[in-house]
Parts: C-alpha cells; sequence; structure tokens
C-alpha cells in the first residue's frame, strides 16, 4: 500500500503532499507531520495541561490520518489542521468533564514538579491555560495564532482573511480580556 | 458623539500598533522590558505579552515524542491498510482482538452461534415426540422457549452493553 513520495518531502508543497497521500504514500503523510508538529503541539500545549500535550497531539494527526482522504483542498491544510485541533483539544475537556475531572491541573501538582523559577512558571501557565479557555473563540485564537503558532501579523491577516488593521485591533482587544480574565 | 469616536479610534490604533510591534520584538528577541515612556494600557499590555513569553518560552519538539507519535501513526497507518484487505466478516469482527468492541462483538457471534446449534438440536425433538405424551411434548416446547428467552436476554443485556 505504502508507496515511495514522487517529490522530496522536505520542499514539496502541503497540496503535493496530500496528492500523493491519497494515491498512498505514508511517506508524504510524515513529512505533512513533520512540517506541522511544531505548530500542533505549541497549539496544544497553551490550553492543555503539559502531561496530556503529547496525547491530544497524538489524537489530532490520527484524525488527520483518518479524514485527510476526504479532504477537498477547499480551504488550507494549516487552517484545516488548526479546526481539527480545536476540536480535538474541546473533546479532551468534554471527556474530562464528564469524568468530573478539574479543568485544569491543580496548582499544587505544578509546585510539586520543580522548586524555583520553573514552578512559578508553570503555575503562571496553568493560570494563562485556565485564563485562556475563557475567552471568545477568536479572542483565544488570535493569541493562539501569534504566541502559540509564532505567526506574524502579516500572517495572521492573510490566515483569517482580514486587513492587518483588524487584526492588530482584535489583538489588543484579545489581550486586554485575557489580562481581565487573569485578575478575576 | 461622532467626533468622540473618531477620536478614540485615532487613538487607539496607535496603541494597537505599538502593541503589535512590541509583541514581534518580544517574540523574536525574547526582550526582557516594557517599552519606556508607553501609556498606562500599553505598559500593561506589554507587561502581559511578557508574562505570555515567560510562561510560553518558545521550545523545540521533543525528539522522543515526535518519534513515537510516528512510530504509533504508521502502525495505525499499516492497520488501516490490513484492514482494507480483511473480508466483511474479519471487518466486522474487528481488527484488533484487545480492545472491547471487537471483545463484544466476538461473545455475540458465538452466543449466536449458541443458539442456532442448540435449536437446531432441539428442534427434531417437537416433531419426533409428537405421539409421545402431551406432557413431553410441552415440556420440549418449554425447552425451545426458554433457550430463545435466554438467548434474548443475553443479546439485549450485550446490545445495551454496547450502547453505553
Amino acid at each position: 500500500m505504502e508507496t515511495l513520495s514522487k517529490s522530496e518531502p522536505g520542499t514539496a508543497n502541503d497540496d503535493t503532499l496530500i496528492r500523493e497521500f491519497k494515491a498512498g504514500s505514508f511517506e508524504a503523510f510524515n513529512a505533512l507531520y513533520r512540517r506541522h508538529l511544531a505548530g500542533v503541539l505549541n497549539r496544544v500545549r497553551f490550553v492543555v495541561p503539559s502531561e496530556d500535550v503529547e496525547d491530544v497531539t497524538q489524537e489530532v494527526f490520527m484524525a488527520a490520518l483518518k479524514s485527510l482522504q476526504s479532504f477537498r483542498g477547499e480551504s488550507q491544510f494549516s487552517t484545516w489542521l488548526r479546526t481539527l485541533t480545536n476540536r480535538k483539544v474541546a473533546e479532551y475537556y468534554r471527556k474530562r468533564n464528564r469524568k468530573q475531572e478539574a479543568p485544569v491541573t491543580s496548582l499544587s501538582e505544578a509546585s510539586s514538579q520543580k522548586d524555583g523559577v520553573q514552578s512559578v512558571h508553570l503555575e503562571d501557565r496553568l493560570a494563562i491555560q485556565n485564563a485562556m479557555l475563557k475567552l471568545p473563540e477568536s479572542y483565544r485564537e488570535i493569541i493562539l495564532l501569534r504566541f502559540a503558532e509564532d505567526l506574524q501579523f502579516v500572517e495572521i491577516a492573510r490566515a483569517t482573511g482580514n486587513n492587518l488593521e483588524a487584526v492588530k485591533s482584535t489583538f489588543r482587544r484579545a489581550m486586554t480580556a485575557l489580562r481581565a480574565r487573569l485578575d478575576e | 458623539m461622532n467626533e468622540m469616536k473618531t477620536e478614540q479610534s485615532s487613538n487607539s490604533i496607535p496603541i494597537d500598533d505599538q502593541l503589535a510591534e512590541f509583541t514581534d520584538r518580544a517574540r523574536s528577541e525574547q526582550t526582557g522590558s516594557t517599552e519606556p515612556g508607553a501609556n498606562a494600557e500599553l505598559m500593561q499590555l506589554e507587561e502581559l505579552v511578557l508574562r505570555l513569553n515567560k510562561a510560553f518560552p518558545r521550545s523545540e519538539v521533543d525528539k522522543i515524542s515526535l518519534k513515537r507519535i510516528q512510530s504509533n501513526l504508521r502502525a495505525k497507518w499499516q492497520s488501516a491498510g490490513q484492514a482494507a484487505k480483511l473480508p466483511a466478516w474479519r471487518k466486522w469482527l474487528g481488527t484488533g482482538w484487545g480492545t472491547r468492541a471487537s471483545r463484544q462483538r466476538l461473545a455475540l457471534a458465538l452466543v449466536i452461534g449458541m443458539v442456532v446449534i442448540l435449536a437446531l438440536t432441539i428442534s427434531p425433538l417437537l416433531y419426533t415426540n409428537q405421539t409421545d405424551t402431551t406432557a413431553s411434548a410441552i415440556s420440549t416446547a418449554q425447552v425451545v422457549s426458554a433457550v430463545a428467552i435466554l438467548a434474548g436476554i443475553i443479546l439485549a443485556i450485550m446490545w445495551l452493553n454496547n450502547r453505553r
């Protein structure tokens, strides 16, 4: 079933790799995975407790592997993957809530992991994760695009189809809202 | 009122730009201090940018995680490939014997098989015993009914179990 990729995975664009995957190349999917792993991992890391980040990331790529055959290319692959990631994160919290677990790892767990500066960062990370989850979708999304995926504002404008001024304005409002949530 | 709105929006544009510029700089240079001379709102937002940078510093993808997920994806791909070649009955039973669903399907298949065999074994007795006493005929019919009810109960339990 597996065939050799016709193009160099490192240089081929996403569309070419998707075509090759649909023709039966796992290596093409592997190249997509290596290319987009950091973005997915960082996005998940921003909103999911650290002990579950790898599992949720794996879930995202498992789902991508399963449904990429039906991907029609109406949007960019990165946009599709972003939606899939958000869906998997939502699913993760739905399952957690069903098990009646706390929404985010307790602070005591963070402080028990390591002493000193790193512990303070972990506590802060948990506080930020909690606050992020309470933000409206559009605000959370723009913060994730800038901080988790490290996209420049111009790239965010291109990815979301908005103009640069609107992106910057939304970013400012999102940061103001995040600050308010952190102060609650 | 309109003038006020215009004034507000023209005042807010530079803050949007300044915050965006500061964020870009903070992300690329990992700067650790806010801009001198920034107004209170901008300074608070810059502090938040730095806070996010500290809590979520740029990090390389852990190679062990990368390999682990990669090998799990490959395993899934291979099992999906094998599943595509399987006959329909094998697909229905499931590809992984370790999973709860496939064990339930196998148990269901066994129960159905047992009921069929039992029915085939007992049903001739109904006809051969027709000349015997009424009591023994009723007794055989009762056995068949009891087996059928029992099988029905087992199937109902398994169906409910599957739905959970």
